[in-house]
């Protein structure tokens, strides 16, 4: 998969900070079609949608700990689900135990970055995801 | 010193390296923690701070003890605005709903890294969601008995403080 940087791009995040720190970083790195939700649970619904209206978000980058769907089980949820369980997940985290990489891993994620972390980190998981 | 002493101190270092390594890579500035302090009274020394509790248990040879904490970080507002524009790459000149979760994500990523070393030492915590208090001479009160240790941090935006209290039993 080649990077295009036009894909359309969910950022989840319960914090508006970060929100708002990563889609700066994805607009710096030439991304524009970027939307953003506050929790796994209000992203699942913007995920189905767009996969039913035929534009299907075609890269997840989401906060792990949410109140009230955590981004493990929407990830869970994505790799479960036929049409959009190909769909490249980047998980960002700020619990960096061994346990917790191996539970994402499993899970299917395409790759993960733990906070703090700089532009050149995030730009550089994506492009091992797209490479 | 007794064993409850040093494991205060081996609680307390983790997240002092951790706010240093949040500002570093984050907010481009180094930090310095000058010598901690017994906080006497529940009045904070910034004007917004960030909580998280902390909750867990210790496993050692000796056997399993539970914890119970809390993490606070307090900014006052000039620190705290200076934080934030440098944390969001944007600059901002007052407080608005734009950075108010500002502190509580530093507070956030601090746990989280400390909580890796921590478990590596044998305390194994359970991640909580951080709340924020805010306005000048704010107070934030811990049960009878329990000592918070302060300790202020110099950056390049300001001082400011990280507060932790640690008991087990």
């Amino acid at each position: 998969m080649a990077l295009d940087t036009s894909m359309k791009v969910i950022v989840i995040d319960d914090m508006m900070t970060m929100r708002k720190i990563i889609t700066k970083m994805l607009k710096n790195m030439g991304f524009s079609n970027i939307q953003e939700a506050d929790d796994g649970a209000t992203a699942w619904p913007m995920i189905e949608e767009a996969h039913a209206s035929g534009e299907p978000f075609q890269f997840i980058v989401s906060d792990w700990n949410m109140p009230k769907m955590s981004g493990l089980d929407l990830l869970i949820k994505i790799r479960a689900t036929e049409e959009m369980k190909a769909t490249p997940f980047l998980m960002i985290t700020a619990e960096a135990e061994q346990s917790n990489v191996v539970k994402v891993v499993q899970a299917g994620v395409s790759n993960f970055i733990v906070k703090p972390f700089k532009p050149d980190t995030l730009k550089e998981k994506i492009e091992k995801i797209f490479a | 010193m007794s064993d409850f002493n040093k494991r205060y101190i081996d609680f307390c270092k983790p997240f002092i390296d951790a706010i240093k390594e949040v500002y570093s890579t984050m907010l481009s500035s180094e930090v310095t923690a000058s010598d901690p302090q017994i906080k006497k009274d529940a009045t904070s020394k910034g004007d917004y701070s960030a909580i998280m509790g902390i909750n867990g248990v210790f496993k050692s040879d000796d056997g399993e003890k539970n914890f119970k904490g809390n993490l606070i970080l307090s900014w006052p507002e000039e620190t705290y605005i200076k934080s934030a524009s440098a944390m969001l790459m944007e600059e901002y000149k007052e407080v608005t709903d734009e950075i108010a979760d500002v502190g509580m994500e530093i507070c956030n990523i601090t746990m989280g890294n400390a909580k890796k070393v921590l478990c590596e030492k044998g305390y194994f915590i359970e991640m909580s969601t951080p709340t924020s208090v805010s306005g000048p001479k704010h107070k934030i009160s811990v049960l009878e008995g329990v000592t918070t240790i302060v300790t202020p941090l110099k950056s390049s935006h300001g001082e400011f403080y990280i507060e932790l209290n640690y008991e087990d039993y």
